[in-house]
């Protein structure tokens, strides 16, 4: 909790009778003056280095056209990572809009009774191919019955998606296997793979805005901290579990279930 | 004799962008990709000059700097030190000697160059001068 404190004296008949102490609770200025350093921050560093790339790009580009012979294929390659990296920028704006959207309340969720099989298999026909592209095993692993639960389809596919995109951007080889059972009253849906894994002390900041484990490494951007807000704002929890670097790491999240069902 | 240039660097991008940059220009340049390899590897690729980014993985720029400037060997070693960092905040951070070159990023082809060319320069000054 933060105050802001003003003491000042009680005036009568011209003598000072007593002294007057106020206090006001400005958590909530602090912590929007916190959340915009960290915006300046973030902005800094996810949106310089990839602009500084375009910049550059350009620029090259604009030598490599005017130049009397064209290279081809040095000029595809750098018209390639110009295109690449204004993609990461306008992935990351939208990014960054859509969790300020979450966290403001500005968006609603549409909620609706869900046969959360089917939504992992549209996540599982979805990210198939990228993970084939990178000569990973993308498995299903869960029941046929599961309970339906309520939730917001968009959204709860969304943190699919993006649980087993981060599943494959850190695995190199071996598989990525999501899976769903019941569990306590509640669904737990998980993402496990066979990837680079997260050391102990990182485990529960994998969630933060652009948290990276290494300084300059590349980061998990604002794909988890979305995530995580959406399966907050559906009553339901998310973690990460890893034995540490090189180990993997498993995702999961709960969602609570539809009243009346599996009881 | 062909100036060979280490470039330390830990994303790929930047890499083909520097290469890019500089290819056309007579240097041979090798590419290195953190902290631990760039010291493992002064002895056989025997540079005449550093480009060192700040920003690193386990073991960063500053550090490798550091450690340049302890060993005998390597102690007058032009470096080119890039960092998306204000100067002022590197100088702070480095000790930077007048053969360190400071460029910020983004930088222009031309400023990279003219920074390669400056660091380069000060070395063979020196060995002119005796």
């Amino acid at each position: 909790m933060w105050y802001a404190v003003r003491i000042g004296p009680v005036w009568r008949d011209g003598e000072v009778v007593s002294a007057m102490l106020i206090a006001r609770d400005v958590s909530e200025r602090k912590r929007l003056e916190e959340m915009k350093d960290n915006l300046i921050r973030d902005v800094s560093h996810e949106l310089r280095t990839p602009l500084a790339k375009v910049q550059m790009s350009l620029e090259l580009l604009m030598e490599l056209v005017e130049a009397a012979e064209i290279d081809r294929e040095r000029t595809g390659r750098i018209a390639g990572l110009a295109t690449n990296n204004v993609a990461r920028l306008l992935e990351t704006v939208e990014g960054i809009l859509d969790l300020s959207r979450l966290e403001a309340g500005i968006w609603s969720y549409q909620l609706e009774v869900l046969d959360l099989g089917e939504l992992l298999y549209e996540a599982y026909g979805y990210m198939h191919s990228l993970a084939q592209v990178k000569g990973l095993d993308l498995e299903a692993d869960f029941a046929q019955d599961l309970p339906p639960v309520e939730g917001d389809r968009e959204k709860l596919f969304r943190v699919l998606v993006n649980l087993v995109d981060n599943a494959i951007k850190f695995t190199s080889e071996g598989s990525v296997r999501l899976g769903a059972r019941v569990r306590d009253g509640e669904v737990e849906v998980a993402v496990a793979d066979t990837g680079e894994g997260i050391s102990g002390e990182n485990v529960g900041r994998v969630f933060e805005r652009f948290f990276q484990e290494q300084v300059g490494a590349q980061g998990a951007g604002i794909g988890l901290a979305i995530c995580r807000a959406i399966v907050e704002g559906h009553g339901g929890r998310i973690w990460a579990e890893s034995g540490g670097r090189d180990q993997g790491a498993v995702f999961r999240f709960t969602l609570p279930m539809v009243e009346g069902e599996g009881l | 004799v062909i100036p060979t240039l280490m470039i330390v660097e830990d994303d790929e991008e930047l890499h083909e962008l520097y290469t890019a940059m500089l290819e056309p220009l007579d240097y041979r340049l090798v590419r290195v990709y953190s902290g631990e390899e760039a010291l493992g590897r002064l002895e056989e690729v025997e540079p005449n000059l550093m480009i060192l980014d700040i920003l690193l993985g386990t073991l960063m720029g500053d550090a490798v700097f550091r450690r340049l400037r302890q060993e005998p060997r390597w102690r007058d070693l032009p470096v080119v030190i890039v960092s998306v960092l204000a100067e002022a905040r590197c100088r702070e951070r480095l000790e930077m000697d007048e053969r360190a070159v400071f460029l910020r990023k983004p930088f222009r082809k031309e400023q990279l160059l003219a920074a390669v060319q400056r660091g380069l320069t000060t070395k063979e000054e020196e060995q002119g001068g005796g």
